[in-house]
């Protein structure tokens, strides 16, 4: 799959709520639809300012010129071997001057950047966003729901229900003072509205990604395992990271 | 990826959600139920991440931040 409809499929959920990124999400469709112009799709993913810092990182730490090749968006999304190679230090340096980097709290992010986290979307969620720091201090919810949707997750579709399937997936649950991933249960999400969807022909038995409510792709076995595997990572990171104010 | 943002209170509270305005004049509803203490008022600033307000920013804050955002959207244009 090319760069613009992989960023896409996965930019466009909370595009959609209003949370990040150009206040059209049609103009996301359209730069991530497989006609589209690159230059439209850097245009626009340019104004996602909590992914854009990410995609220029791993792309220069990898020797790739262009933040946009769809090797680094999907090391983003997804993660891949791209990660590996960056340094944390590297990954502080990016995302200590990040537009989201005081919501969290510095220390968390330092923490969690110095005990393993990765250049990859879960670590912006569990590490940069405030919303961890929200649950420590006791506010179950709504941090633990954010927290959830926002992250990439993954699940087996069980049912197919009009535009609408049902899929197991481990959910996020909160430990104590860590994240951790509890046992499958059964979620809903959005496969298509008004028949317009990013995978087609969805049915049981089908690996995908999810992020808020949207199915945002078929996942091969690599893929997948690539996203548990930086997932994890990131969970053991915010975990392990020491918290000194 | 779910950016957050500053924004100003431009309603009072009703049943626990107002609407605000971030720094590009765009209005959204947001919940109160993760933001302590008393009711924002009409003009407060508060960082909004989600649909949720998280926090009261004094008028100080808020125009370091809205530098700081406006210094970042120079760099990205």
């Amino acid at each position: 799959m090319s760069a613009g409809p992989l960023f896409a499929r996965y930019a466009y959920p909370p595009n959609a709520l209003g949370y990040c990124g150009p206040p059209d999400p049609k103009a996301l469709i359209e730069a991530g639809s497989p006609g589209a112009r690159s230059e439209d799709v850097v245009s626009v993913a340019r104004r996602f300012s909590g992914a854009w810092p990410y995609l220029e990182l791993i792309a220069s730490s990898n020797a790739i010129a262009d933040p946009l090749d769809a090797r680094v968006v999907e090391a983003y999304w997804i993660g891949n071997e791209l990660l590996e190679g960056i340094p944390s230090t590297s990954l502080l340096g990016a995302i200590g001057s990040h537009p989201d980097s005081g919501l969290g709290g510095a220390a968390q992010l330092r923490g969690a950047a110095m005990a393993g986290g990765v250049a990859h979307h879960s670590f912006h969620v569990f590490a940069v966003y405030p919303w961890l720091a929200v649950l420590r201090s006791g506010k179950r919810e709504p941090a633990l729901s954010v927290l959830e949707r926002c992250r990439i997750r993954w699940g087996r579709i069980e049912a197919v229900d009009g535009e609408n399937v049902i899929v197991r997936s481990r959910p996020l649950g909160f430990d104590v003072r860590d994240l951790v991933l509890l046992d499958e249960r059964s979620e809903q999400a959005c496969g298509s509205v008004g028949g317009v969807g990013f995978v087609d022909d969805l049915v049981p038995g089908d690996l995908v990604s999810l992020h808020w409510d949207w199915v945002c792709d078929r996942l091969e076995p690599g893929a997948l395992a690539h996203l548990e595997h930086f997932t994890m990572r990131s969970l053991q990171a915010v975990n392990a990271a020491e918290v000194r104010g | 990826m779910c950016m957050s943002r500053l924004h100003r209170a431009v309603t009072a509270p009703a049943g626990g959600w107002m609407t605000v305005e971030n720094a590009e004049g765009r209005l959204h509803r947001v919940s109160l139920i993760a933001l302590e203490g008393p009711e924002p008022q009409v003009g407060d600033w508060l960082v909004v991440h989600s649909g949720y307000a998280l926090r009261r920013v004094d008028s100080e804050e808020a125009a370091a931040i809205v530098s700081e955002l406006r210094a970042g959207q120079e760099a990205l244009s």
